[in-house]
């Protein structure tokens, strides 16, 4: 098969694994070598659904031994099958890299044989083009279930991010639609990367060279709409995933219904909705020291898909509201719709040196439309309504929607 | 008191440094030569001398800081119009407030050299990812670009990092001026006639159609949203990407 057939054959089945960040490592280039990490990441360019091209996300077959049930390269799915050489994927990489098409390699598998044999072949790559191509730019490779931990231990010696993913939310959905794959074959590749990164931790103060291993960290990855849980539940697994595992990012994927099965849900369209929340939420834990059970409470289990979890939360304590600009903790400035953590640090720089004034305020580059009807100015409230939550979430939803307050019609009802 | 300069950072450093000798407050106007020449005649005409203009740019460095001096640099590359008082300002100011500058981030002028600052630094960042380069047929990589401001100089480094053992050039079409490195130096010169029969290697169209192919098999029909793209990737830099001028095939 032509190298262009396999291309659009393997990038196809790659494309919903949804990572495709760079970021986080620091690598260096070595002499004469090609290409170095950005640590603050590069998109090269956006595909037409919006999603950013950074790497080379490409599989490097699409057969696969298992058969899960929502994948388009399961087992018993009738599709043209290929695989790609080592010597190809790292040519398509050098090649594309050096054109500043990319910024490095993203490359996963499906399973053939056993995962310790796909493993191999991943190393195998990864070796290739660090140290044949000299080769220093970024690779991400995923982690496969199953593997045997010192497979796991060589493959993060070349890359700077490794990923192994989460598929589905709990263990019973897994059971139901990924019969070959169970949460501790994912979990344990997880926590032993945990541990080897801190073991790295704590030798960095002992010794002056440590070799590398994947130092832009692992993230994982699930895919939301394919069963039942509920958006708590989903986000109490990323908050236990963050604080336990250390992981740097878990990514969402609203489960597109490109299969057919008999536990699969009947979907239209992708839930991009919820999978938006999701990524809001995310943040809030990630950035804004919100905890899960803060964003959902157990009586109300899923996200209000009008409003964004910042708001939400917002609403439902209206009675912290409104806070005072000039004096507000920065952590409670940070709850505050409409400011994010730039705009709090700078709040909390300026008023270093004097009230800041409605007018600062206005360029200080919050959010105004949604941030003044939760905030005061020295004092003075700039919102609409203080007294009523219900009737605010009504005004942020008309200014969303672009639906101004209706006039009342004189002749209302008549033809 | 009317100064005039050839319209470089070192060259607007020079006046500064002459500023300075002459007593700040005196300073009325400073031009650009290239912007033409004024009505009176009355002007100072400042040559760029590099040795006054890197002991200004030391000291400011020094007693302003790492990130004024960055501030500084990245909001001239803006090239706005009127920029030279402002920016003349903006030093005064920060020779003043030495190690408080941020008091002065509610001055409506520091805001706008921050602002001016933070637009070249985005399309810097921006365009390190959307540059593509094509490599010639003696192994050398060009590209074009046509950035909204002068940000060759600012991106060059990042490529002489990751591409040391290359022969490569970045050309910006629109100022006429471009980056060269020959595996050992880097070069930053105008460029007053362009080649325009480029010879590509053989394998160019070859992997230009790979990408396009990768472009295209990569997005997610049922998730088709190019609004959010186009926000992303503004389509004023479309006729310099590959994969946005597939069909074309390369012009010589």
């Amino acid at each position: 098969m032509e190298i262009m057939e396999k291309l659009k054959i393997l990038s196809d089945a790659a494309k919903y694994d949804v990572s495709c960040s760079s970021s986080g490592s620091k690598r260096k280039n070595r002499i004469n070598g090609l290409g170095n990490a950005a640590p603050s990441g590069i998109c090269h360019s956006w595909a037409a659904d919006g999603r950013c091209i950074s790497l080379l996300k490409i599989l490097m077959t699409n057969y696969c031994i298992y058969d899960c049930e929502y994948c388009v390269n399961r087992h018993s799915n009738d599709i043209v099958r290929t695989h790609l050489s080592p010597e190809e994927v790292v040519g398509l990489t050098v090649q594309f890299y050096r054109r500043n098409y990319i910024e490095g390699l993203f490359l996963s598998s499906g399973i053939i044989k056993s995962p310790d044999y796909t493993t191999e072949l991943l190393i195998k790559i990864a070796k290739t083009l660090r140290l044949k191509e000299n080769f220093n730019g970024y690779i991400h490779m995923k982690g496969i279930p199953g593997t045997d931990s010192m497979l796991i231990y060589e493959l993060g010696k070349y890359v700077d991010r490794m990923s192994v993913n989460m598929e589905l939310p709990s263990e019973s959905s897994l059971k139901l639609l990924a019969p070959q794959k169970t949460r501790s074959a994912i979990i344990t590749p997880m926590q032993f990367i945990k541990n080897k990164l801190t073991e790295r931790q704590e030798e960095k103060h002992l010794v002056k060279y440590v070799p590398s291993f994947i130092p832009a960290g692992q993230t994982t990855q699930m895919i939301i709409g394919a069963s039942g849980e509920n958006d708590r539940h989903i986000l109490k697994l990323s908050e236990a995933l963050y604080k336990k595992v250390s992981l740097k990012r878990v990514y969402y994927s609203a489960y597109v219904p490109v299969m057919t099965g008999k536990n699969l849900p009947a979907l239209q369209v992708p839930p991009l909705l919820r999978e938006n929340r999701l990524y809001q939420a995310d943040w809030l834990l990630r950035y804004y020291h919100f905890s899960a059970d803060e964003i959902l409470t157990a009586d109300r289990p899923n996200f209000d898909l009008s409003v964004d979890p910042k708001t939400n939360w917002a609403l439902q304590n209206w009675h912290i509201f409104p806070v005072e600009i000039n004096r507000a903790p920065y952590e409670m400035l940070l709850r505050v719709p409409g400011i994010g953590v730039r705009s709090a640090m700078r709040i909390r720089t300026l008023r270093r040196f004097g009230n800041l004034s409605y007018d600062e305020l206005r360029h200080i580059g919050i959010v105004w439309k949604r941030a003044r009807h939760f905030i005061t100015c020295s004092g003075k409230y700039y919102g609409l309504r203080r007294d009523d939550p219900l009737l605010i979430k009504k005004i942020l939803l008309s200014q969303k929607n672009q639906i101004i307050f209706k006039q009342f019609s004189l002749f209302e009802g008549q033809v | 008191m009317y100064y005039q300069y050839d319209g470089s950072f070192p060259g607007f450093l020079s006046v500064v440094y002459q500023a300075y000798h002459d007593g700040t407050s005196h300073v009325e106007k400073i031009e650009n030569k290239r912007a033409g020449s004024s009505l009176f005649g009355n002007e100072k005409i400042i040559t760029s001398n590099i040795d006054h203009a890197s002991s200004v740019i030391n000291s400011f460095h020094q007693k302003c800081g790492s990130i004024a001096a960055h501030t500084l640099y990245y909001a001239f590359m803006a090239e706005q119009p009127e920029r030279e008082m402002i920016l003349f300002y903006y030093i005064c100011t920060a020779f003043r407030h030495i190690g408080t500058l941020s008091v002065c981030r509610r001055d409506p002028w520091i805001q706008q050299v921050e602002k001016w600052s933070l637009k070249t630094s985005n399309e810097c960042q921006r365009i390190l990812g959307l540059l593509r380069f094509n490599e010639l047929a003696a192994g050398m990589l060009y590209a074009i670009i046509k950035p909204d401001y002068n940000i060759v100089p600012l991106i060059a480094g990042h490529f002489t990092n990751r591409l040391p053992a290359e022969e490569w050039a970045i050309h910006d079409i629109h100022r006429h001026i471009a980056a060269y490195y020959n595996k050992k130096t880097l070069l930053i010169t105008e460029i007053t006639e362009p080649k325009h029969n480029l010879d590509y290697s053989k394998d160019e169209q070859k992997f230009r159609q790979m990408w396009c192919q990768y472009y295209r098999s990569i997005a997610i029909e049922e998730r088709e949203n190019p609004r959010l793209r186009r926000s992303f990737m503004p389509e004023k830099y479309w006729p310099y990407l590959t994969e946005m001028t597939a069909d074309q095939t390369l012009q010589n």
